[in-house]
Order: structure tokens, then C-alpha cells, then sequence
């Protein structure tokens, strides 16, 4: 990119601004804690704007009964709050459907952070603003500091106090304005001393605690950078946009690393903010080994992932058995510049034998650079969660594995004591009996009973085969080392071999998931048009996934309609409905194990693809035996992916014939309205002078003078009826609703009635005909055929030299009738011959200079086409004038008539 | 009538003109008056079942493209009390509709836009059809063609040609109409029975081999003209072709 470009204007900043311009606002008032007066801020500048003419309602206000909110909220416009009933008692709740239909220019919705009554569309308020944005209204709300996700963690450090309340920070960003109302922590505290502070009864004790000094002015810093960080972007987002140049690094792209441990959800929020301060997209990755995960830890993935989702990131999942190939390749594969991981934890005895994963990224390349998060250890201690992922490990392993061990280190006793009877082998070798059993075991089982079968096999060993015999004790020193190295070799094996299994286990899972991918693209890509690319996607997913499936598409916001469904018919109820209307509307998941309508039992993922919208697929998960794991919708929004793809790949296909087909239609169209005007007006003039002469000097002209005009006109209306006849035909060829009626007809009775329509035109000239009585006859719409010769003969004589001769032909030529019409005119130039027939083509300058409207041939090329023959322009005969030469199928007559007798007069 | 007294020899032929367009109405009611015709107009349906009813006429002209009511249905009502010929005016591309109206009982038809020349030609075939001494006992001859039908005799230049039985029913059903269309599936049906109503092509070998024998050119006919789509007619007057320019 060169320096100018670099200052041009960006246009995505353009278009990120066009989108904030069309959509409505956002105006957060932030303040640092409960009490600085946002609500009073808002509603100060809401009377404001009110008097100013503005159309402000408030959606709503918690004035927690304070007089001066109150007094401030009369004369502004109120939307009533809805009553939501929620297990057995009522609660008053924000109408969201009441302000859209309201459709205010500015709406008060204070507490951005609240959470909402299960039962209301959106978990969560901010949900709410979001749609009343996308609605175009313009949302006013207030927030505090500490509700901010990515300062969560800080917050919890500071105040001791984790806020379940956290809104996504990008809310921040999409806001219009931001304002900061700001008191210092004195002021504060003297108004909560004052009582001017809402602080609910139960909250009192925590919230003391919280209400101090340090805590305040803590919280004050970060509101102040919140909002300087604001302005910062701001500003960046207005120097891009006016192109001012700077040096803007190559985009970023930022992957945070997770192991689904008690941190992740810190690493992704700490990770989150570097990717705001560098402006770079980001994505979180989790590499699947293969490894057992506990309850705990799958929690915890699981949360992190929704965080994820909920802080505006992407989420990958990849599997492999080594974590930091998968991430580096990962990293290769986008474009990454930076990786984001939690510290590892220290293990000193580990250290040994393996590196950190931070040493081992850091080993394995040098392109990126990795930061380190120094995430808060892990709560429980990494005995403790080793416990856990134990037990998570034998509650996995059957009871029959461990009976299988037992088996296989009996068997391993007995083989030992054979080989001793056979053999005299020295007594250490018989332990790699064992060992063998150990790695059999661990090879079929899992982990846990390997590990048994280890410990009891060494004492097996001990107890039948090391002196003294039955008994647990060692006579010899160099025998105890052989029992204890054995130990050691099969716990290590065991563990090796146990970690195979599990990997070639994660294996077939990655492979599971590619086959499903793969046999749907195969099967999408057999799907010769949309409807059977939606039928094949519903069929495909319902059957991978084993729960019912549908395919909305089609249409505006409400008017979505299941196009596919499988196995059976579908019905959605209201909610569900509305659930699908949602996920179309705003491109995100809604329905079962998402943020919004999560009570429904299906999921509704939007078919998106860039900023195109083609429908929503919806899988009834709420049928599954188990709650699906992010993995499986991960899946799930890569099956979505494919069907996106190809119904996108469909669309495209099919909207750029229709396209083509729209623009040739438009070209035709233009065309023919100004040579039809042209071809209609000059008859008309002709006729409409002759007449007005006729009329205005009638007594003044010679009777030859008059003949002649009224010959004009009668000429002249017969050519215009002739045009009109074609511009019939043509609408009716051209809409395709062109029925052929068929029916049996003799070459000469068309040649004569053509003959006889054109008897005016072809005066003059000599019109020769040479249509044998033996031809067979012609199965078409006679009418059509007679209107192709009409104008095939017109525009011969109309190029034939006075006196010409005009000849028509017939003749049988295989399962064809060719029929043939030369004239002796100039000609056609063999570049011009195949152009004749296109429609408004006409020749340079014939003899006569008469020009006919260039339908004519063209119509003659269509109807005859419609009858499955063909028309092609020739020269004369001698190299003189133009032959044109019509091809039409001959048919067999569909049943011979009855003999027919001799009448009786003969006999 | 004012005309009507004993001192003229004839009253004028009354002519009801039905058509909704005021400049059709118009230019035939000028060319037909100055035919000697007395010419009545109305300009739908309604008033011309009335005309039709009390003024008695002695030839309708129709337009089947009335507004507001079908043609056919108008012709189906006068033909529900009364005999008297009728004359359909058409456009192109509505054969069918030709084809039902003339099986529904017209005795005409002419296709918009014709010739004054052709239009007063059938009005005169269509009277004087109705002539009691115009019926030549079956018998035709010009001097080229003689049809005796009598005598199941055709010739031409005095030769006696040898016809079929389906080539002489064809030409004795046109005969019998002569000067006025015949419909295809009429003729189909007359002669080849009501189950070959469809066949045309019968009709079309049969018609072909006819002018053949009365050595009748079929690009250009002199007797048995087609009327594309509609059927056949038989030609007495010569140089009777069709359109008038």
C-alpha cells in the first residue's frame, strides 16, 4: 500500500460510521458506583432534549421511590412496565414490545447491567438495548464501572466482591456518547451516610464494606479510563475515517489460549482487553488431546467459551495430541501475531522431565509473540484437581476393566510360572511378562486400571517369583531395585499406552466430525437446485445430530417460512417462531443453550454469510438425552457454515441468470418501444396526411390524385396492421405463453393465404410458387407459420428490384419440408447473414428503401423455433438476391384414413 | 317505413348492426346505406336483442368482442327464437372462437380489419341465399366447372371427372353452402362421422386431391378457398378471391 492510500479515507471506518449513523444510539452514562447520579444525569438531560422538541419516553426508571427522580420523570412520555409473572408472584419488568411499537426517538432505560426476569424475551437488559437499537431507536441508559466484564476480574481484586451482573464491553464501543458522571469518593460516602444512596436491605452489609475510600477511588480510576479509552477510540476511529494517516500496523489477530481450568474465564477477559487495546480481531482456542476432562473442568471450558461469545470473540476448537503444535499451527493458519496463554502452573518436580507450555511455544517458533497472563493460581490445589480428574477418570473406567486387568495379571502369573518350569530364565526377565500385561491392559482399558494392574503386578511378582516365595519380602538388594524399576517402567508404559488410546480416541472423534462435514458438502454438492440443497441440509443435519431439523428461509423478519424439515414434518410453536425471527433478525443463535428465548427447546442458528442473511437452520437439542457441549455446536455452526455456503453458491447462481434474463428483457424492451414508436408513427403519418388531404382540398384533386391517397391509406393500414399482427405474436413468444395449436395443414393453403395478405406488397412483382401437390403435410399452429412466411415474403419483396421475381419453394428434404423464398434483391453480406434474424436488425439501405421494424425475421426465427425447425439465410441462386430457407419437421399423420371408395357415379 | 308504399317495388333490406365500436358502426352504416339497405345500430348487447326482437331484420352483423357480454351468447339467444343469418365480426387469432360461433348457428364471418368490398359480398351471398329463386335445383355450371349434384355428376371442361364418395361429400357440402364458409368440423363430422371431428387431416388429403381433380391451384384458388384455422369455402362467383384490395 502506498503512502497516498494510507490517507485516503478508510472505508471500512466509513462504513462502521454509516452503520452507527443508521442504526439508533447509544448514550451510557457511566459512573464509578451506585449513587454518583447517572439516573439523575439522564433524566436532567432527557427534560433537556424533551423541551427541545425531542420525542424522549422512559422505557424505564429505578428511583427506588426517591421524590427527586420522580419529580424529574413527570411531563416526559411513559411506556407502563409489563407484569411478568415468575414463580408465583408478578414482577414488573421493561416492555420491550411496547417501545418498538411505541417507536419513540429516544428511550430511557436505566440499570444497563439489570437482569431480567426469566419469562421476557432477553436474559439480560442489555439485550433489550440492543434490539431497540436495531430498531433505529435511540436508547439513553446508565451503567457502573464495575459491571463491565473485562474489568470484572479487577473489580473482584479490589473490592473482594465478584459482580454476577457483567455487561459485554463492546457495548461501550458501540455507544454513541459517552458520558462520565463523576463524584469524588468523599462526596460519596457523605450522600450514602446522607441515606441518598439506594442500597437494597440485603446488600447493606457487603456493599459497607465496599463503600470505602480506596475501593471508590479504585473504581473512579477505572470509570476514567473507561471513558478515556472511549475518546481514545474515538478519536483513532476519526483519524481513520478523515484518512488521516498514521502508522497504522498491519491488522492484528490475537488467539488466547485456554485449558478449561478454573482461570480461563481471567485469561479470556485479560486476553480480551489486549485485543481492545490494539484493536485486533480475536479468537479463543481450546486443543482437545484427548485427555479425560473432569466435570469441573468441562464447566469451566464451557463457561469460558460463552464468555467468549458474550465479549464478542471467536471460538475454535482443535484437536490434537501435542497442545502447542495444534496452537502454532492454528496461529499460522490465521494470521496470528500474538498468543495469549495463562501461566502454566509450576510444577518444580515436572520441570525435570518436561517444559512449560510456555517454554515449549516459545521453543517451537519465533514469529509470534506470546504474553503470558498472570491469571490468579488455581483456586483448588493441583492436588486436588489432580483428584478430580482422577475420579472423573474412574468413573469413566468400567468395572469390567479392571476385572480384565485381574484376568490378564493372572494369566501373566501363570505364564510366568510355566516359562520358570521350562526355562531357566534368570528371575528380573520374567517381570517383562508382567510388563506386557501392564501395557495390554493400559492399551484396551484407560489409565486407571493399567495403573492398578501395575502395582498389583509388581507385587504378584514379589509375592510368587523373588525369594523368599509367598511371601512380600526381599531377601536380595539388587531384587528389591527389580521390583521397584518395574514399578516404575510399568506406570511409565502404562500412562504411554493409556494416552495412545486416548489420543487415537480424540482421533476418531476429529474424523467423526470431518466425515459428517464431509459427507454433507458431498451431499449438498449433488443438489442440483435450492429446494433440494434445503431438503438435502435438513435431511443431512437431522440425521447427524438425531433429533428433528428444520430450515427457515425466505422473506422479511416475520414472514420466515419452513422450507425444509426432516425427518417428518415440523411445526413451531409461537415462541419458537419467534425465537427463529430473532436469530434471523439479528444473526446471532437464539433458542435452546443461547442467550435469548434459551426456554425454547429448539436452537435457531442464523445462515449468514457475510452481510447476507439466507434463513435459520433450527435443531431440536432440546430432545437430546444430554446437554450438548460446545464442541458438539461447535459442530453444529460448521454444519450451519456448509449449508450457508452452498445456498449461497445456489442464490448466486440463479440470481445472476435472473439478472441476465432481467437485463436482456430490459435491453428488448427499450428496444422494441422505440422501434415499435418509429414503425407505428410513419404508417400512421402517411395515412393521417392522405386523409386530411382528402378531406381539406378534396375539390381541388384530379380523381387519379384522390385514388391515389385512398390507395395510401388502405396500404398503408394494412401495413400497420401487419406490424400489429407481429407485435402480438412477439408479446406472446416473448412471455412464454406461446401455446402451439397444432393442427394438420397443406403448404399451399398456407403459401395462399399468405399470398393473400401480402397481395398489395408484392405488386409489381412477380411471384413464382412452386409447391408440389405431393408434399406431405405440416403439423404446426398454422397461424404462426402463415405470420413467418407473411413476413419472410414481405421482406423479400420489400427488397426485390421492380419486377422482380419472388420465388417460393417446397420441397421434401428427409423428415424435413424445406421451404424456401429467394428474392432477387442485393443481397446480404455473409457477415450480416446470421444477424438477420436478430430482432431489429435491418439491412443497409434494399432497393426500395423500404425498412420494415427488424421484427419481422426475428419473429420468423421464433416461431419457427417454437415448431422445432429452423431458418437460415442463404445467397440466390447464382450468386444473386437472398434465399431464405425455412426447415419444419415432418410428422407422421397419426392414423391413416380409411380407404376411401370410388364414388358410385363411376360404376 | 317511410319507403314502404305500394309505389316502390321492393322495401329496403333492414340490416342490424351490433358492435360497440361507434366508427365500425359508423363506416358500415354509411357503406351499407349507400347500398340501399336500411341500417339499424346498437352498440351492445341488450339494445341489440331488442332491435333484434322488434324491428325484425333480415341480416345481423355481430361483434363478438361486445363489451360486458360474449358474442356467442347474443348469437345463442337470437338463434333460441329466430333464423335469421348473422355475420360475425372478428380479429385474427381467435379461430376457435370463428369455429364455435359458425357451429353455433353464424352463417359468416369476417375477419377485422377487412375490405368494405369483401363485407358487402357476403351481405349480398347471405340475402340472396335466402332467395327462393336463386335455388338452381343443385346445379352449377361456368363453363369450367359443371357440379350436378342430382346426378352425382362433376366436370370440368365438359370432361366428366371421377370422384370418391368422401371427395363428392366434401364438395356437395360446400356446394350446398356455396359462397359461405364451411367449418372444418362440420365437414368432419358430416362426413367421417362426429368421432373424427378432430382428424383434419382427412379433410386436408381429401381437399388436397379434390382441387387436384378440378384442377384447382392450391396457392392460389379459384374454387375451394381455405380459411385458415376455420374450415372451407366454395367459390361460384368467378374471380371470386377473398379480400377486396
Amino acid at each position: 500500500m502506498s503512502a497516498q492510500d494510507e490517507n485516503r479515507p478508510n472505508p471500512d471506518a466509513l462504513l462502521a460510521d454509516m452503520e452507527r449513523e443508521q442504526r439508533g444510539g447509544l448514550k451510557i452514562f457511566l459512573g464509578a458506583a451506585p449513587g454518583v447520579g447517572k439516573t439523575y444525569a439522564m433524566l436532567l438531560a432527557a427534560r433537556e432534549a424533551h423541551k427541545e422538541g425531542r420525542d424522549v419516553v422512559v422505557g424505564v426508571i429505578e428511583s427506588h421511590g426517591r421524590q427527586e427522580t420522580e419529580v424529574l420523570c413527570e411531563g416526559l412520555g411513559r411506556v407502563p412496565l409489563q407484569s411478568v409473572p415468575y414463580r408465583a408472584r408478578t414482577f414488573s419488568e421493561f416492555d420491550l414490545d411496547a417501545v418498538i411499537e411505541r417507536r419513540p426517538a429516544i428511550v430511557l432505560v436505566d440499570e444497563l447491567a439489570h437482569r431480567n426476569i426469566p419469562g421476557t424475551r432477553h436474559p439480560r437488559r442489555y439485550h433489550d438495548i440492543e434490539e431497540l437499537i436495531e430498531q433505529g431507536i435511540e436508547v439513553w441508559t446508565t451503567l457502573n464501572v464495575q459491571h463491565l466484564e473485562s474489568l470484572n476480574d479487577s473489580v473482584a481484586r479490589i473490592s473482594g466482591a465478584r459482580m454476577r451482573e457483567t455487561v459485554p464491553d463492546n457495548l461501550l464501543e458501540k455507544a454513541r456518547d459517552v458520558v462520565l458522571i463523576d463524584l469524588t469518593p468523599r462526596e460519596l460516602i457523605e450522600r450514602l451516610k446522607q441515606g441518598k444512596v439506594y442500597v437494597p436491605e440485603q446488600a447493606r452489609a457487603a456493599l459497607d464494606g465496599f463503600f470505602n475510600a480506596s475501593n471508590l477511588t479504585a473504581l473512579r480510576e477505572m470509570a476514567f479510563v473507561a471513558a478515556t479509552n472511549r475518546v481514545d477510540a474515538d478519536l483513532r476511529e476519526a483519524m481513520r475515517r478523515h484518512g488521516k494517516g498514521g502508522p497504522w500496523p498491519a491488522r492484528e489477530r490475537l488467539v488466547i489460549a485456554i485449558d478449561g481450568r478454573r482461570n480461563s474465564e481471567q485469561v479470556v477477559r485479560a486476553g480480551k482487553r489486549l485485543a481492545d487495546q490494539w484493536r485486533a480481531p480475536w479468537t479463543v482456542v481450546y486443543v482437545d488431546t484427548g485427555r479425560a476432562r473432569s466435570a469441573a473442568e468441562r464447566e469451566s471450558l464451557e463457561r469460558a467459551f460463552q464468555l467468549t461469545e458474550r465479549l464478542g470473540g471467536d471460538t475454535a476448537l482443535l484437536r490434537g495430541p501435542y497442545i502447542d503444535a495444534e496452537i502454532v499451527a492454528y496461529a499460522r493458519d490465521h494470521n496470528v501475531t500474538t498468543i495469549v496463554i495463562g501461566r502454566t502452573r509450576e510444577r518444580p518436580l515436572a520441570a525435570l522431565f518436561r517444559q512449560t507450555l510456555t517454554q515449549r511455544l516459545l521453543r517451537r517458533n519465533k514469529d509470534f509473540e506470546i504474553t503470558v497472563i498472570g491469571a490468579e493460581p488455581d483456586r483448588p490445589a493441583p492436588l486436588r484437581r489432580r483428584w478430580e480428574s482422577w475420579r472423573e477418570a474412574l468413573r469413566r473406567s468400567r468395572w469390567h476393566h479392571y476385572g480384565f486387568a485381574v484376568l490378564v495379571v493372572a494369566l501373566c502369573v501363570v505364564v510366568c510360572a510355566a516359562l520358570e518350569r521350562v526355562l531357566p530364565l534368570p528371575v528380573p526377565n520374567l517381570s517383562l511378562v508382567f510388563l506386557t500385561g501392564v501395557l495390554v491392559i493400559a492399551a484396551r482399558t484407560s489409565l486407571p486400571p493399567a495403573l492398578a494392574a501395575a502395582v498389583v503386578s509388581s507385587m504378584a511378582f514379589n509375592f510368587f517369583f523373588i525369594e523368599p516365595r509367598f511371601s512380600f519380602s526381599i531377601y536380595n538388594t539388587g531384587e528389591v531395585i527389580t521390583v521397584l524399576l518395574f514399578l516404575v517402567v510399568a506406570v511409565i508404559g502404562g500412562n504411554l499406552a493409556s494416552r495412545l488410546r486416548a489420543q487415537v480416541g480424540a482421533l476418531r472423534a476429529t474424523n467423526e466430525q470431518s466425515q459428517a462435514l464431509l459427507a454433507l458438502s458431498k451431499r449438498l454438492a449433488k443438489a442440483p437446485d435450492p429446494t433440494a440443497v434445503r431438503r438435502v441440509a435438513a435431511d443431512a443435519i437431522a440425521s447427524f445430530e438425531r433429533v428433528p431439523a428444520c430450515l427457515l428461509m425466505n422473506g422479511e423478519p416475520g414472514t420466515l417460512r419452513i422450507v425444509a424439515a426432516a425427518p417428518g414434518a415440523v411445526t413451531l410453536d409461537d415462541k419458537e417462531r419467534a425465537a427463529a425471527d430473532w436469530a434471523f433478525e439479528h444473526g446471532r443463535p437464539s433458542g435452546y443453550y443461547s442467550e435469548t428465548l434459551a426456554s425454547v427447546g429448539w436452537r435457531f442458528i442464523p445462515l449468514l454469510l457475510e452481510k447476507t442473511r439466507y434463513g435459520v437452520l433450527g435443531v431440536r437439542l432440546g430432545e437430546l438425552p444430554t446437554r450438548p457441549g460446545s464442541e458438539q455446536l461447535l459442530l453444529l455452526d460448521a454444519l450451519a457454515n456448509q449449508v450457508t455456503l452452498t445456498l449461497a453458491r445456489t442464490e448466486l447462481t440463479s440470481s445472476l441468470s435472473r439478472a441476465r434474463v432481467a437485463e436482456e428483457t430490459e435491453r428488448l424492451r427499450s428496444a422494441l418501444l422505440s422501434s415499435v414508436s418509429h414503425d407505428l408513427r410513419t404508417p400512421l403519418s402517411s395515412m393521417l396526411g392522405s386523409a386530411s388531404t382528402l378531406r381539406d382540398l378534396g375539390e381541388q384533386l384530379s380523381g387519379t390524385d384522390k385514388h391515389e391517397l385512398l390507395d395510401a391509406i388502405l396500404g398503408e393500414g394494412q401495413r400497420l396492421n401487419r406490424y400489429i399482427e407481429n407485435l402480438l405474436d412477439m408479446t406472446r413468444l416473448g412471455h412464454g405463453t406461446l401455446k402451439l395449436a397444432r393442427d394438420w395443414v397443406t403448404l399451399a393453403d398456407i403459401v395462399a393465404s399468405a399470398l393473400r395478405r401480402l397481395r398489395d406488397a408484392l405488386a409489381g412483382l412477380r411471384v413464382v410458387r412452386e409447391i408440389p401437390n405431393e408434399l406431405p403435410l405440416l403439423y404446426v399452429h398454422p397461424a404462426l407459420i402463415e405470420q413467418a412466411l407473411v413476413n419472410v415474403i414481405e421482406n423479400a419483396a420489400s427488397f426485390s428490384p421492380a419486377g422482380g421475381e419472388v420465388r417460393i419453394a417446397g420441397r421434401r428434404e428427409g423428415d424435413r419440408l424445406l421451404i424456401t423464398v429467394t428474392d432477387q434483391g442485393p443481397g446480404i453480406p455473409e457477415t450480416d447473414r446470421p444477424r438477420v434474424f436478430d430482432m431489429f436488425f435491418t439491412g443497409e439501405g434494399g432497393d426500395t428503401g423500404r425498412r420494415g421494424s427488424g421484427l419481422g425475421l426475428a419473429i420468423c426465427h421464433g416461431m419457427v423455433g417454437a415448431h422445432g425447425g429452423s431458418i437460415e439465410t442463404l445467397p440466390g441462386p447464382a450468386g444473386r438476391g437472398t434465399t431464405i430457407a425455412i426447415r419444419l419437421p415432418v410428422l407422421d399423420l397419426p392414423k391413416a384414413p380409411a380407404e376411401d371408395q370410388p364414388d358410385g357415379d363411376g360404376q | 317505413m317511410a319507403t314502404d308504399n305500394s309505389g316502390e317495388p321492393t322495401p329496403p333490406v333492414r340490416v342490424l348492426v351490433i358492435d360497440d365500436e361507434a366508427q365500425i358502426r359508423r363506416f358500415l352504416r354509411i357503406s351499407l346505406a349507400s347500398q340501399g339497405y336500411e341500417v339499424l345500430e346498437a352498440a351492445n348487447a341488450e339494445e341489440g336483442l331488442e332491435l333484434a326482437a322488434t324491428r325484425a331484420p333480415e341480416l345481423i352483423v355481430l361483434d363478438l368482442g361486445l363489451p360486458g357480454r360474449d358474442g356467442s351468447a347474443v348469437l345463442e339467444e337470437i338463434r333460441s327464437w329466430s333464423a335469421v343469418p348473422v355475420i360475425i365480426l372478428s380479429v385474427r387469432a381467435d379461430e376457435n372462437e370463428k369455429v364455435r360461433t359458425l357451429d353455433a348457428g353464424a352463417n359468416d364471418y369476417v375477419t377485422k380489419p377487412f375490405g368494405l368490398q369483401e363485407f358487402l359480398a357476403r351481405v349480398r351471398k347471405l340475402l340472396r341465399g335466402r332467395a327462393p329463386e336463386e335455388h338452381d335445383g343443385g346445379r352449377h355450371d361456368d363453363g369450367y366447372l359443371m357440379i350436378d349434384l342430382p346426378q352425382r355428376r362433376v366436370a370440368v371442361r365438359g370432361t366428366a371427372i371421377r370422384l370418391t364418395r368422401k371427395e363428392f361429400g366434401v364438395l356437395k357440402m360446400l356446394f350446398l353452402h356455396r359462397d359461405r364458409v364451411v367449418t372444418q368440423t362440420h365437414l368432419l363430422r358430416e362426413i367421417w362421422g362426429p368421432t373424427h371431428a378432430q382428424d383434419t387431416h382427412y379433410l386436408r388429403i381429401i381437399v388436397a386431391r379434390l382441387r387436384q381433380k378440378l384442377g384447382d391451384d392450391p396457392t392460389e384458388p379459384r374454387y375451394i378457398l381455405t380459411e385458415p384455422g376455420v374450415g372451407y369455402r366454395l367459390s361460384t362467383e368467378a374471380p371470386a378471391l377473398g379480400t377486396t384490395q
